[in-house]
């Protein structure tokens, strides 16, 4: 569904934010992209939505080209919820910023009451249209983001380090609506974050450090390389470390290493 | 999280609040003109129109079930600015006859002056045990002046005091009249959220399109000012603790000090916004926002039989007013 | 001295709504030697307690004891020195900075309680060193270093004014798994070089396993357990006060559970590690 070829991106036009990147992403699966603050992962975001021209390689989105003609018909194809809760909360409510994209696209007012209901509730903030972005929390603002996005019925989502600012209530929050809308709704999600346990539970990693593309592949295969990860600041889950470590170690019996692993496997 | 309120919008489902927010400003617009234009004479005519326009607020105050007591407690916030307009007003006026039998002699002597301070003092000191502040307030302006006339011992200058029967129709005929405006505005951010009242006013500007205003632009900043201030003064108050926290106490430091404190109050809000600029933007790009471009909007007003009933008395109102002053 | 908390109670009042954010809290903070963490979920007074440490927020009823001051203070009693004896750092401290240069903003904080320049230069030299600033930045804007830089920076800005209790407010949401550490390594040094008291509120009981000495867990403006983090996770009552086991606890439950392995608690990776190697089945 999309294909990134030799990507190459620089703000200043001397150090190179994004070098030689070079991924595939399947139709309906969930791709993690981890690093360093630093190593390039928003700017690989922005990207991805038209939000930044880059200076070599290109991206192909659903099959179209991403340049500036096709650039509305991409926007209708890719939705994105960055970091800042407050900072993309655009409607005066909530009902209001679901509707906002809707707007944009000339859609007329009646079906525009039908979405915004569908995918309220589809967040579970259909009890919460008429409230105000200060009277919600950071996890009810990330849900009306996402809403948002959904409405605009694009099949790709990306989510720019979307939990970073939340408590662990919201973060649970988002966690589990983004599952469901992977596994459910069938929607192609890219998560960026550098929360490995978040991360493990998704398709495939992709690891970037000073703008490069170091490691790819399952959790599974990529939680072996603890240096690699350890050379762009990740840091293994505790349980995953200690399996990974103890899996190595022969003064450690097999079947505590078997029960690490089952431990793992039902979280 | 919910320490703000912005505006003075009461929950509420009365007429008024359902009313189309064009209407709503239009006819705010027209009965606030119907005031102004009620012409400034002491015949019985002026009087009965404008007391008539005061009690019609009152009358659309009961029917949007806002209690007329909580309206009236609004007022007290400009009782000082009443009083003082009623001053001027009885000291200027010198038509009619006037009320007492001759000038009042009025003496600013040292006694006065010092019962004056006196009054003055004890006003402020005691003014929080009284209840009923305003009359308070009102009692002491009176003793202000009671004490002129009766203390003339010492005197440093003296003038006279003509209470004009005018002059006293005139105060009154401004205070009703400044009154009866405050109700009128007051109605409208009472019954109207701030979402409506950004679409009537989008909706009455935009005849400046054909001038080629931005309208819509204006209309987006100011839909995403009201969205932001709440949020804004959440923030503000969260790096006030910070600062607090840092040691800035604004009771107890100099000028200069202060200065420096405002300064790490000021930056960070600005900043955060700054910040918050480059932000929104993007997102508004990503969900397809092309400024100047043509969108539709999801809130649709449609006029309804009040609407267009509202719209007819307020003509009727202003014609009214507009033939008695002609005729008058 | 340090910190006492006698049938504290806050009540909020919005402009709809008013309810009880402390509820008859009595606790005390002694001012050195403390590692406590504050743990609750969202909403439990987390945050209204740790205000009330450093008289931002008086108590609405019982009566508060910060270094022998009394609060709510009499009528011209001044608390703003209170502010240095307990430094508070909030979530997201970045957001406080505003001078012109980092030296400049660290040496904010100690100047603002009539510390002379040089010796506020001083005391904001060894705090920058302490978070690991270097000399070469002091002259940078605050705005043109990285958000983790910027953080420091900020946590600098309390340490320069030598707090005798240091409070901080989930110091390390948002950052790195690096990031962390790092924060936490900072924090945990000055705990045991200096003996400095340390409060911290986090949500993350794999911090709490980690680091903490001593855990106050608030539900709903109420103090449910105030002891020893080791009692905590082996209380009866664990699972009414709704928090998580931290992760190596539970794994040796599982270990427990499916190896029939003593249940033996450690609370950090290697002493577990190292556990796991000297266990035989």
């Amino acid at each position: 569904m999309i294909k990134i070829r030799d990507l190459g991106f620089s703000y200043d036009g001397k150090t190179e934010t994004l070098k030689n990147i070079n991924l595939d992403i399947k139709s309906g699966s969930w791709v993690s992209i981890l690093g360093h603050n630093g190593s390039g992962k928003s700017t690989l975001s922005k990207c991805l939505v038209g939000l930044l021209e880059p200076e070599s390689g290109e991206i192909e989105i659903d099959g179209l080209l991403l340049n500036e003609e096709n650039l509305s018909q991409i926007r209708k194809k890719i939705g994105i919820v960055f970091q800042n809760p407050d900072n993309q909360f655009v409607g005066v409510t909530v009902r209001h910023d679901i509707a906002f994209g809707l707007e944009n696209l000339c859609m007329n007012p009646k079906e525009m009451e039908e979405k915004v209901y569908t995918y309220a509730s589809l967040v579970g903030m259909q009890d919460f249209l008429s409230k105000e972005p200060h009277q919600l929390s950071g996890g009810q603002k990330q849900r009306v983001a996402i809403a948002g996005a959904l409405a605009m019925e694009q099949d790709i989502l990306i989510l720019d380090e979307a939990t970073s600012m939340l408590d662990p209530e919201g973060t649970e929050e988002i966690v589990q609506l983004i599952k469901r809308l992977n596994k459910e709704f069938k929607k192609t999600i890219i998560t960026i974050t550098h929360d490995l346990s978040f991360a493990a539970d998704s398709d495939e990693l992709v690891i970037l450090k000073d703008g490069e593309i170091i490691l790819q592949g399952t959790p599974n295969n990529v939680f072996k390389e603890e240096k690699l990860l350890k050379s762009s600041n990740l840091e293994l889950p505790f349980e995953v470390k200690l399996y990974t470590r103890a899996n190595k170690d022969k003064t450690i019996d097999p079947k505590i290493t078997e029960a690490l692993w089952e431990f793992n496997s039902s979280k | 999280m919910n320490s703000v309120m912005i505006g003075q919008y009461i929950p509420g489902d009365s007429w008024l609040h359902k009313l189309d927010p064009r209407i709503k400003l239009l006819s705010v617009v027209i009965y606030l003109v119907a005031i102004f234009i009620v012409p400034l004479k002491t015949d019985i005519t002026s009087f009965i129109v404008l007391g008539a326009l005061f009690l019609g607020t009152l009358l659309l105050t009961i029917s949007a079930r806002i209690s007329v007591f909580k309206m009236l407690k609004g007022l007290k916030s400009i009782i000082v600015l009443l009083t003082f307009t009623f001053v001027i007003q009885v000291f200027s006026v010198k038509e009619g006859t006037m009320i007492t039998a001759e000038p009042i002699q009025m003496s600013i002597s040292i006694a006065s002056i010092i019962a004056i301070i006196l009054i003055i003092v004890v006003y402020q000191l005691t003014k929080r045990y009284i209840k009923f502040r305003v009359l308070y307030f009102l009692l002491a302006v009176i003793a202000i002046f009671y004490v002129q006339a009766v203390l003339p011992y010492i005197e440093i200058t003296h003038y006279q005091l003509e209470i004009f029967d005018e002059g006293l129709y005139k105060s009154l005929f401004i205070f009703i009249r400044i009154t009866t405006i405050i109700i009128t505005t007051s109605l409208l951010t009472f019954t109207t959220m701030t979402t409506d009242l950004n679409y009537g006013v989008e909706s009455l500007l935009k005849p400046l399109k054909i001038i080629k205003v931005p309208v819509d632009i204006f209309a987006m900043l100011l839909s995403l000012t009201l969205r932001y201030i709440p949020t804004l003064l959440i923030e503000t108050e969260k790096i006030m603790k910070a600062q607090a926290s840092r040691g800035v106490d604004f009771n107890e430091s100099t000028l200069k000090e202060k200065i420096v404190q405002i300064i790490s109050l000021l930056i960070p809000v600005f900043v955060i916004s700054f910040n918050r600029s480059e932000d929104l933007a993007n997102a508004m790009e990503v969900k397809g926002y092309i400024i100047g471009a043509k969108r539709t909007k999801i809130d649709q007003y449609k006029m309804g039989f009040n609407d267009y009933l509202t719209a007819v008395f307020s003509i009727i109102i202003i014609s009214a007013v507009i033939y008695l002053k002609v005729i008058g | 001295m340090g910190i006492q908390f006698k049938q504290v109670s806050y009540q909020y009042q919005g402009i709809k709504t008013k309810y009880l954010a402390l509820d008859n809290v009595s606790l005390n903070i002694d001012q050195q030697g403390e590692f406590i963490a504050i743990v609750g979920h969202t909403g439990s007074g987390k945050s209204t307690l740790v205000q009330h440490m450093n008289a931002l927020l008086l108590p609405t009823s019982g009566e508060l004891i910060v270094f022998g001051q009394k609060l709510p203070p009499k009528k011209n009693e001044k608390i703003n020195h209170l502010r240095q004896k307990v430094g508070l750092v909030f979530q997201f401290p970045e957001y406080q900075l505003f001078e012109e240069t980092i030296i400049k903003d660290i040496m904010f904080g100690p100047k603002n309680f009539k510390i002379s320049d040089e010796e506020a230069l001083i005391r904001a030299t060894n705090a920058a060193h302490i978070v690991g600033i270097d000399d070469t930045l002091f002259e940078q804007s605050p705005f043109r270093i990285s958000g983790g830089q910027m953080r420091r920076v900020a946590v600098a800005g309390i340490l320069a004014m030598q707090p005798d209790v240091l409070v901080l407010d989930e110091p390390t949401r948002g950052l790195d798994p690096k990031g962390k550490t790092e924060l936490m390594n900072i924090f945990v040094n000055l705990h045991e070089q200096k003996n400095q008291s340390i409060i911290l509120i986090t949500h993350d009981m794999d911090i709490v396993s980690q680091y903490a000495k001593r855990v106050i867990v608030l539900e709903a403006g109420k103090v449910v357990f105030d002891g020893k983090k080791e009692d905590l996770f082996e209380h009866e009552n664990f699972d009414s006060f709704h928090l998580e086991l931290p992760t190596p606890l539970k794994i040796l439950k599982h270990l427990e559970k499916t190896l029939n392995i003593k249940y033996k608690p450690f609370y950090d990776f290697d002493s577990l590690y190292q556990h796991l190697k000297e266990v035989k089945l």
